[in-house]
């Protein structure tokens, strides 16, 4: 093929002015005159350039020809070898998939810069505590002030505190999580307004007019983006508010709020060492560094400490760059995953080079025959070439599914720990990463081998000089290297997702104390809806025994706290009368307020004494329950009968044991159940109004969530609702960051393991084509197909155990970085390990028996014949 | 993959030029010249389809070409038959006179 026109032009034209010079050239020996004998010449021949045409246009299709010519050629000899074609596809076009949607996560969550204003500026303030261990603890009102004040290394700070609000939109009035802020919040986050404007001085006066701020997607969530909402009043814990501003989501601390509001510290508040409950912020004096604040900040905690040893003697403060605060654990995980999943790609391409040169070292006769035939280098590098295109191109339709579905499913899933995952989408960025890789990919797999082979089909076995051996010894040693670290990061990998199976199996095989199955829930604050005490005790007796009367509900109940739902727990100190209190002991337990029916909703155990009954009421004598590990803790003998004396959201009180039932889990499933104290809801104090609601049903509990809801509202139209879910979901929701985290590695090691069996099946099956000659001549010369079979198994198997001694050896190192998400299971923990070594030697043992069946069912005749 | 010579001509056209080749190598004119002067002139070779022809042989690898000098010292592109080219003639040489023969027979009855 000529691929320079012009010259073919050329040649074509000086051919046609030969002829039609010795055309005239005739006519002139005929007796013409020379123009005569010219025209003549042009006049018979009937017109050069219409011919020049029609030859240009010869070429020109011919072109086209050999293209769908290569692609038939292709699609015929691919037809013919689907396992290749097959393994081809999928390992590329898993690792390109997973790679680009890696990428994309890297693009949307890591480059993407932050809304603050000169971000590393920013630190978040934590209180650490020497003596427990706690690293990020929130911050007491007391304490900050005494920061804010004294250390002169900050511009400003800003202080936000967790908060419920109410809000109505339309007839519902929702439950949205919202921050109440100082006034220097945002402008030390460096947050602007995408609409509207900021708190200014004048919001927090003492009798000012309520205003909000709503963050990007609240509003458009809830509001439709509405611009004419700005400056119009909304109604927020049932009374109207303005809606001052927009500022853009960001999410500097533990909670993503939708809603913010003016924070007022109260004076008992503000001098609060003890309470930790507020997250802090400040930013940087331009020039200052962060080891210059780190030790202003440390200077000024201990001399706090020293001022009051009480309650500071153990605290201290830290100061966590924003960007670490907001993005430290994902970037973590998504350079971990980013360099993992580029590591795969690499392996899969050389797989597929392997595979490629494997199945042409088998295709080199019909390369040679088709070289003697004529056929140029570049025309069979082209062939070649074409065909691995296909696959390359199939490859990448599979990538771009892969990496859409990866990127989809770990924005859905990942745990609200891990910021930003769920604010990535795919788009043009995946589609574009998913081709430029796969183009990548395509130049590394296939063009390369092509030339390999195209030189090969050309020098060893056109020329008919040197016969093909095996490979040489930089090759083999190579490719079976190669092997191994696949065999190796596939060990690594799949132990990992072995022990974190193993953990979540002995978590989930803890004794919960209750049974999540068939329970729905609904999570409400009544001050609002019932401000006095006594309505609101009969409105949950009312509204509880609605709920019975539901169809499928066979028990009900409410709780002041629920567990696996640590925003609840409260926890107080108490004292046993009649029991000498040691100096300096302070004892506290968990403080819950129940109803009657609840212990039976949850399937809790009565293990002495009895429940509370509707008799257990204001009137009556004060009466409670505590749980198996209060008993044990604080009471030798039975605790029935004995009182205790605490608040329960009220001032302290006397309180009769009248029974103890079994342990719960409280906040997830490793911890161990600790002391709690039971009261009827009808006795406790003034402050018993945040209530969950409990029913259980013998059917499916998710429709009773939604049938629990329209009940109240029923009840109580304007009544907000904060979490509506099923008990399981809740239990579930506990365990996500393992399970993720489990996801993530298990998916890493399949594809792992299928490249490094991809990887096994096609070194062998080259090996086994570079070196057909030699076993037809050793079968010729009495070698059973058992025994060569054996050769190639055990070139494999060795490969193999070499992989798995290495995995085992670097995994002990690598299982000591996933200890933080282990439960009560070792690094060698033997039921896992050896599940994923069996589990890889199997794969490894069937990626080895496919080529070494096929080499052994060789017919030593056919071979020998065509040497 | 077949080219497109089902046209009678055409294929008369390239099997002349095969059988030309067959004695000796030469160029697109030389050809031309040698045709009409071993038909006695009957033949005579459109010399604008000579050439497209000359190119669709070459890409069947019938013949092969390269540049030479002509008698009178110019230079000119000379064609030559390959081996597939030769076996080609053979097989059409056949074809042609079994179809001539037919043609014969039929023109025969009277």
């Amino acid at each position: 093929m000529n691929w320079r026109p012009d010259l073919h032009d050329r040649e074509v034209e000086e051919e046609l002015r030969f002829h039609l010079e010795m055309e005239a050239e005739k006519n002139r020996a005929a007796g013409m005159s020379e123009d005569d004998a010219r025209r003549a010449a042009r006049r018979s021949f009937g017109g050069v350039r219409r011919v020049q045409e029609e030859i240009r246009d010869l070429r020109r299709t011919r072109a086209v020809e050999l293209l769908l010519r290569d692609l038939a050629y292709g699609w015929r000899s691919l037809r013919r070898a689907p396992a290749y074609a097959l393994t081809t596809i999928v390992t590329l076009g898993l690792a390109v998939g997973v790679f680009a949607a890696m990428l994309t996560f890297i693009e949307g969550a890591l480059l993407r810069p932050l809304p603050h204003r000169e971000p590393e500026r920013v630190v978040t303030l934590w209180e650490t505590n020497l003596a427990s261990g706690e690293t990020q603890l929130a911050v007491s009102p007391a304490n900050f002030l005494d920061w804010q004040q004294r250390t002169t290394v900050f511009e400003s700070f800003g202080l936000v505190s967790d908060h419920g609000l109410d809000i109505r939109r339309g007839d519902r009035v929702e439950s949205i999580p919202a921050g109440r802020i100082s006034l220097d919040y945002f402008r030390t986050l460096g947050i602007a307004p995408v609409a509207g404007r900021l708190f200014e001085p004048r919001d927090f006066d003492r009798g000012a007019e309520p205003g909000v701020i709503l963050t990007r997607r609240f509003w458009v969530e809830a509001f439709g983006g509405d611009r004419a909402l700005i400056g119009r009043t909304i109604e927020v814990d049932g009374k109207p508010a303005r809606v001052l501003g927009v500022v853009p989501d960001h999410a500097d601390h533990a909670a993503v709020y939708g809603v913010y509001a003016p924070l007022q510290l109260y004076p008992g508040e503000k001098t609060s060492r003890s309470g930790h409950w507020m997250y802090a912020a400040a930013r940087l004096r331009p020039g200052v560094t962060h080891t210059q604040a780190r030790g202003d900040l440390t200077r000024v905690a201990e001399m706090i400490a020293r001022e009051n040893p009480q309650t500071n003697e153990a605290l201290r403060v830290r100061a966590i760059p924003l960007r670490e605060t907001v993005l430290g654990r994902t970037q973590r995980l998504l350079l971990a995953l980013g360099l993992g999943s580029l590591f795969l790609l690499v392996l899969a391409c050389a797989n597929v080079a392997a595979l490629a040169l494997a199945r042409g070292a088998a295709r080199r006769r019909e390369l040679a025959i088709r070289v003697s035939l004529g056929a140029s280098l570049g025309r069979i590098v082209r062939q070649l070439a074409t065909e691995s295109a296909m696959l390359n191109a199939a490859a990448a339709v599979l990538a771009w599914i892969v990496a859409a579905g990866v990127v989809v499913w770990m924005s859905s899933n990942a745990p609200a720990g891990l910021r930003r995952l769920d604010d990535v989408n795919t788009g043009a960025f995946t589609l574009g990463a998913t081709l430029v890789i796969a183009l990548f990919s395509t130049l590394l797999s296939g063009v390369l081998p092509a030339f390999r082979l195209a030189r090969l089909g050309l020098s060893r076995d056109l020329e008919g000089t040197r016969r093909a051996a095996g490979l040489s010894r930089g090759e083999a040693r190579l490719q079976g290297g190669l092997v191994v670290a696949q065999i190796a990061l596939a060990l690594l990998l799949l132990t990992g997702a072995g022990l974190l199976t193993r953990s979540i199996q002995k978590l989930t095989a803890n004794d919960l104390g209750f049974d999540p199955h068939g329970v729905a829930t609904i999570q409400m604050y009544l001050y609002d809806t019932h401000p006095d005490r006594n309505e609101r005790v009969s409105f949950v007796r009312t509204s509880l025994d609605a709920m019975r009367a539901m169809p499928g509900v066979v028990a009900a109940g409410a709780s002041s706290s629920l567990p696996f739902n640590p925003a609840t727990e409260a926890r107080d100190e108490f004292e046993i009368l009649g029991r000498p209190r040691r100096a300096g002991e302070s004892l506290t337990m968990f403080t819950t307020a129940i109803t009657p029916g609840y212990l039976e909703t949850m399937s809790m155990r009565v293990v002495e004494g009895r429940g509370f009954t509707e008799k257990d009421d204001a009137s009556s004598p004060l009466v409670a329950i505590v749980n198996e590990a209060a008993a044990r803790r604080f009471w030798n003998a039975s605790p029935l009968g004995t009182k205790v004396r605490t608040g329960i959201m009220g001032p302290p009180r006397e309180w009769t044991v009248v029974g103890v039932v079994g342990d719960t889990r409280k906040s997830d499933y490793a911890q161990e159940p600790r002391p709690e104290i039971f009261v009827p809801v009808a006795q406790g104090g003034s402050r018993v109004g945040g209530l969950n609601y409990v029913a259980r049903t013998t059917t499916s509990a998710r429709p009773l969530v939604d049938a629990m809801q329209r009940k109240i509202w029923e009840l109580t139209p304007s009544q907000a609702i904060s979490e509506a879910d099923t008990m399981s979901k809740l239990v579930a929701r506990s365990l996500q960051t393992q399970r993720f985290a489990l996801l993530m590695i298990s998916g890493f090691g399949v594809v792992a393991l299928l490249l490094s069996s991809t990887g096994l099946f096609g070194m062998l099956s080259y090996v086994a084509a570079r070196r057909r000659t030699e076993v037809g001549v050793r079968m010729a010369l009495g070698a059973t197909p058992k025994t060569i079979r054996a050769l190639f198994l055990r070139r494999g198997m060795t490969l193999a155990a070499l992989g798995v001694a290495a995995g085992l050896v670097v995994s002990a190192w690598f299982t000591r970085m996933l200890a933080t998400f282990l439960y009560d299971t070792s690094s060698f923990d033997l039921v896992a390990l050896g599940g994923v070594t069996a589990t890889t030697v199997l794969v490894a043992l069937l990626a080895s028996w496919l080529p070494a069946r096929k080499i052994a069912a060789l017919d030593p005749n056919s071979v020998l014949r065509a040497e | 993959m077949a080219e497109s010579s089902t046209d009678i001509l055409q294929g008369t056209l390239d099997l002349l030029i095969l059988k030309t080749l067959s004695f000796t190598d030469n160029h697109g004119w030389g050809i031309a010249q040698r045709i009409q002067q071993v038909s006695r002139d009957v033949l005579q070779i459109n010399q604008g389809s000579l050439y497209p022809a000359l190119y669709r042989l070459e890409r069947q690898r019938w013949i092969s070409s390269y540049w030479g000098s002509s008698e009178n010292n110019r230079r000119a592109k000379f064609y030559s038959l390959t081996a597939r080219g030769r076996k080609t003639l053979g097989s059409e040489t056949e074809r042609w006179r079994r179809f001539a023969q037919a043609v014969d027979l039929v023109l025969a009855v009277e």
